[in-house]
């Protein structure tokens, strides 16, 4: 039976089937060919398995980035971060880093990122005289940062596939990284602008101007402090935070910058059902699979194979990350998560780590998948949009990848980096 | 299977060539850079991108061309709008009944049950209706990279194959989602009280609506050619109504 999923799943996905659908297809051909489970069990765990109210943050979140999107309101961040940021060396990537960071504080993925500000910054890059591989390679790497930066769409389904951390903690654990993240690709930034000779920059703007800017992108970075401030001071739940920022996203787009009709409201409330749609029948599809997984026993086996092998954290945890890395590497960021938290997930009890900090590593290990070839997603919508050759594109990211591997090593060797936040907030033990 | 998938591979023969001006299509561009123009005019050794350059030559068109398609009065064509509409007015109930028992908990003291359970059985409802949309729009994420390597018969050859495997899939599962409901139809609901089978319901519903969806699409899908259209239309016409 357990090989049967397995073999399923791996010719399915090698194939190129939706992994979605290679998932439920593995978990039903091993169901009716185990005959152990009646085989209603199917439709059950699909349905319960995205029966959740926590879950529901998801398409809420996607549904607040969209309106976000479309009231026009991303504009004026872009203007916010070039009037703060554009006359430093490398102006314009500085600009793009700062506006993805602002931007993550409003979306919770990094293909609404790339898809969005990205593709406009990477022309404008283009127009200043960038390299047109450079420019597509520092959006797609900007655009990963969404995932860490709270909130985020990949946080709340790793809460809910790994009951020992809470949605409030993560998000609280993913503030520095992301920080760090953004520094580490700025200067990257400079040190290739130097030596490529990017030196344009916009004039200094005046006092005013920066004022001026701040006001008009006031009402987009309010978004993040009503998210955060309202599941940190235990207001709402993390759904209801969604809910709110919708309704937030909703009344600017309607009422203050009167951006948004009716029918917009629809066109967009049809836009991010299709987007939701496609996260929540990944996770849904991988519920099935990962049952069937915990039922033949493969994570305590797994965990039990390496505990043979060593028993200190350091080097369970460097071998978790080269283990999650190659599987970024071939595998989608979302249903990798999904397969990895429970397979992995023995292994922090067993080896006493703590969990914020594992899934901080795990989370952001991943994101750093959806840049690395043969499979990026951001890769390869960034080349679509911005018709660059796939191959140029990743010989161009190639130091961005590795200032984010810096990154992840950081996080990684001191863990305090990601586990202070949230314990002096007091979300975590 | 096999032969069916040949047969819907055959009969759709609709050319979807790259033809048609784009006068729509322009005129909304026009607009969107007029904006742009205004919104970024601080970006001062900076131009405002065209079209081209953003979208990609001549995809523009192919935008337009498509948006055109998905008006006529085809089968197809209706059931793809009445899915879009179910999905945007479920969603948009979703968030209705979220937000109200949200005010309603701090405004008024006091929550309602079944505006936690109907708004977690409209998400399930979305994703399951919505996922014909999602596989039309391209949404659905695969790995391609063996495949592109194929020559372009065996690739078509190996596409179809898939099709027909996913389509196997979900007619087997709404076979078991039938099931499924007949034994929730005994059973009832935390907050509601009604029998589980009326939400189960949409695990046949959805999966019978994908089949569908798969036929219709089934030549595009063959081709990786995606229905794009209605993200970027939806893109389009804001910045117009934004003036």
């Amino acid at each position: 039976m357990s090989a049967f999923l397995f073999l399923v799943f791996f010719v399915t996905l090698a194939a190129g089937l939706p992994v979605a659908i290679c998932m439920g297809a593995a978990g039903m051909a091993a169901v009716l060919v185990g005959g152990k489970f009646p085989a209603l069990v199917v439709p059950q765990h699909l349905f319960n398995g995205i029966s959740s109210f926590p879950l529901m943050a998801v398409p809420f979140f996607v549904l607040a980035a969209d309106l976000m999107t479309a009231s026009g309101i991303t504009a004026s961040l872009m203007r916010f971060a070039n009037n703060l940021v554009g006359h430093i060396k490398g102006g314009l990537g500085h600009v793009n880093v700062l506006v993805s960071m602002l931007f993550s504080g409003v979306s919770g993925s990094a293909l609404a990122d790339a898809a969005g500000p990205g593709a406009i910054e990477m022309t404008m890059m283009r127009k200043a005289g960038y390299d047109k591989a450079y420019a597509g390679a520092l959006s797609a790497t900007t655009a990963t940062i969404g995932p860490i930066i709270p909130p985020s769409i990949l946080m709340v389904v790793y809460a809910i596939s790994d009951a020992r951390v809470t949605v409030a903690g993560l998000f609280l654990a993913g503030v520095v990284p992301g920080l760090l993240l953004g520094l580490a690709l700025s200067a990257t930034n400079h040190c290739l602008s130097a030596r490529k000779g990017y030196i344009f920059r916009s004039r200094r703007p005046s006092l005013s101007e920066l004022g001026k800017s701040f006001v008009s992108a006031a009402p987009a970075l309010g978004l993040p402090a009503v998210i955060m401030g309202g599941i940190l001071g235990g207001i709402f739940t993390p759904t209801e935070a969604a809910a709110v920022a919708v309704a937030y996203s909703i009344f600017l787009g309607c009422v203050v910058l009167r951006t948004l009709n009716m029918r917009r409201l629809m066109d967009v409330f049809i836009q991010s059902g299709v987007t939701s749609a496609a996260v929540l029948l990944i996770v849904s599809m991988a519920s099935i699979f990962s049952w069937l997984l915990t039922l033949l026993q493969v994570p305590q086996r797994i965990a039990w194979e390496i505990s043979n092998l060593t028993n200190s954290p350091a080097v369970v945890m460097l071998m978790v990350a080269i283990a999650v890395f190659l599987c970024g590497m071939v595998i989608d960021t979302l249903p990798a998560l999904i397969i990895l938290v429970p397979v992995l997930g023995p292994l922090v009890d067993k080896f006493n780590i703590d969990p914020l900090y594992f899934a901080i590593t795990v989370v952001l290990n991943l994101t750093i998948g959806l840049v690395t070839p043969p499979v990026g997603p951001v890769l390869f919508v960034i080349s679509t949009v911005g018709n660059i050759k796939f191959e140029d594109l990743v010989k161009a990211v190639v130091p961005f990848i590795l200032a984010e591997i810096v990154v992840l090593g950081l996080v990684i060797l001191f863990p305090p980096l990601s586990t202070t936040l949230p314990r002096v907030l007091g979300f975590a033990k | 299977m096999v032969v069916l998938g040949w047969v819907s591979y055959r009969v759709q023969t609709r050319p979807i060539g790259i033809s048609g001006k784009g006068v729509l299509g322009s005129r909304l561009w026009a607009a969107k850079r007029v904006l742009w123009r205004r919104e970024l005019g601080c970006f001062n050794q900076l131009s405002v991108p065209t079209e081209k350059e953003v979208v990609g030559p001549g995809k523009g068109v192919l935008v337009e061309e498509r948006m055109a398609r998905s008006k006529g009065q085809t089968l197809n064509a209706v059931i793809v709008r009445i899915n879009r509409w179910c999905i945007g007015v479920m969603m948009c109930a979703m968030f209705v009944m979220v937000f109200a028992n949200v005010v309603t908990r701090y405004c008024l003291g006091f929550s309602i049950a079944a505006a936690e359970e109907i708004p977690t059985f409209l998400m399930i409802w979305v994703t399951y209706l919505g996922a014909g949309l999602a596989l039309r729009e391209g949404r659905l994420a695969s790995i391609d990279v063996l495949q592109d390597r194929l020559p372009t018969k065996l690739r078509s050859l190996l596409r179809i194959s898939l099709g027909v495997v996913m389509g196997a899939f979900f007619l087997l599962l709404s076979w078991y989602g039938v099931g499924l409901v007949i034994l929730g139809w005994s059973q009832e609901t935390f907050a509601l009280m009604i029998p589980r089978g009326i939400p189960y319901l949409v695990v046949p519903i959805g999966a019978v609506l994908f089949v569908v969806h798969l036929i219709f699409f089934f030549r595009m899908w063959v081709r990786k050619d995606w229905d794009r259209n209605l993200a970027e239309v939806h893109l389009d016409t804001g910045e117009i109504n934004g003036k």
